[in-house]
């Protein structure tokens, strides 16, 4: 990798920067793999990716959210906004591998047959006794809308508020509260049809 | 089963989902020390964009040579049926004189050596004709010497 840090008022050194990108590292991979619809080849290079254009200094965090405008209620804690702004990145990337590798993905599809979202695994009581109900989700994740599925991952996989998702994704917090609300409900409605939370009711 | 329930069920999932996808997580030094695959990509996309620039020079270039070759043909034909258009032939003028009155084709009066006696010319006024036809009652009494 291009070994430049990033230099100027505000910004980070190459170690400090190193040491915030290592630190949520697992996380990144967690939000890179949402974004890239599990698929872990993907996700790794989105990463790298995203990487290379922090240490190139294509993506700057500049100390106090002045790097992402429309970042609310990060409250001026500077571990949450620089997470925000890493997954902002990592999200912004990853949407310009979708689009670079269209092409490729549109004639891939034409020779498999066309993409079905995918089925939920029937039984999940037998999902829960080999302890695989995660596949149970991340089926039922594939069959929401990208941004429900993002304001879910954020909030319940990553821990962030609605606040600091709303910075993430780019939109008010108003309408992450409504795509995480919509969100819930289709997931529950998914869970009713195969059976998990009835049994566990 | 209430809201809240349900969403610490959500997220009880969601934390098992985390846990399997850390498994297979490349680590940090993996990433950062890795050689940049984009380069590859950028190979791909680049080789990609150039083949379609190709190809649309090939298909914009291919009608305006045919047209091209098309505009010469044609106007090389016009050439061929202008020059046969103009083209006369060698007894054409056969066909003007034949549409030509004798009378004017046959203008003078022939010379026999009779001029003097013999003049003959249809075309000779009418009181010149009668004078002559008193001379020549005058002279058939008195035959030419010459």
């Amino acid at each position: 990798m291009v070994r430049e840090a990033q230099r100027g008022d505000g910004v980070m050194d190459e170690s400090r920067l190193r040491g915030q990108l290592e630190q949520h590292h697992a996380a990144s991979y967690g939000w890179a793999l949402s974004c890239c619809a599990h698929n872990p080849e993907e996700a790794a290079d989105v990463l790298q990716s995203a990487y290379l254009k922090i240490l190139q200094g294509r993506a700057r965090f500049l100390a106090g959210g002045a790097h992402l405008p429309d970042a609310q209620g990060s409250g001026g804690n500077n571990q949450a906004s620089f997470k925000t702004w890493l997954f902002a990145v990592i999200r912004r990337t990853a949407a310009e591998a979708r689009r670079r590798h269209w092409l490729r993905r549109k004639l891939l599809e034409r020779f498999a047959h066309e993409q079905e979202p995918a089925e939920l695994p029937p039984g999940a009581d037998q999902a829960s006794e080999r302890g695989e109900l995660w596949k149970l989700l991340r089926a039922a994740l594939e069959r929401l809308p990208g941004r429900q599925r993002e304001v879910l991952h954020l909030a319940f996989y990553q821990d962030l508020s609605l606040a600091e998702a709303a910075g993430v994704m780019g939109v008010t917090v108003g309408t992450a509260r409504t795509h995480y609300e919509r969100g819930k409900a289709g997931l529950r409605e998914l869970f009713k049809q195969s059976g998990y939370f009835n049994e566990h009711q | 089963m209430n809201t809240n329930e349900h969403d610490d069920r959500l997220r009880s999932l969601f934390q098992e989902l985390k846990s399997q996808d850390l498994q297979a997580a490349p680590t940090f030094d993996r990433l950062w020390n890795a050689p940049p695959r984009r380069a590859q990509v950028h190979f791909f996309t680049t080789g990609l964009r150039l083949a379609m620039a190709a190809a649309v020079l090939i298909l914009a270039a291919a009608p305006l040579a045919v047209y091209q070759v098309k505009t010469r043909q044609a106007a090389a034909e016009a050439r061929q049926w202008a020059a046969l258009a103009n083209w006369d032939a060698a007894t054409d003028v056969l066909l003007t004189e034949a549409s030509t009155p004798w009378e004017d084709r046959v203008g003078t009066s022939f010379s026999s050596g009779l001029d003097e006696c013999w003049p003959v010319s249809i075309t000779m006024p009418e009181n010149e004709r009668r004078a002559y036809e008193q001379e020549s009652e005058a002279v058939v009494a008195e035959p030419c010497e010459a």
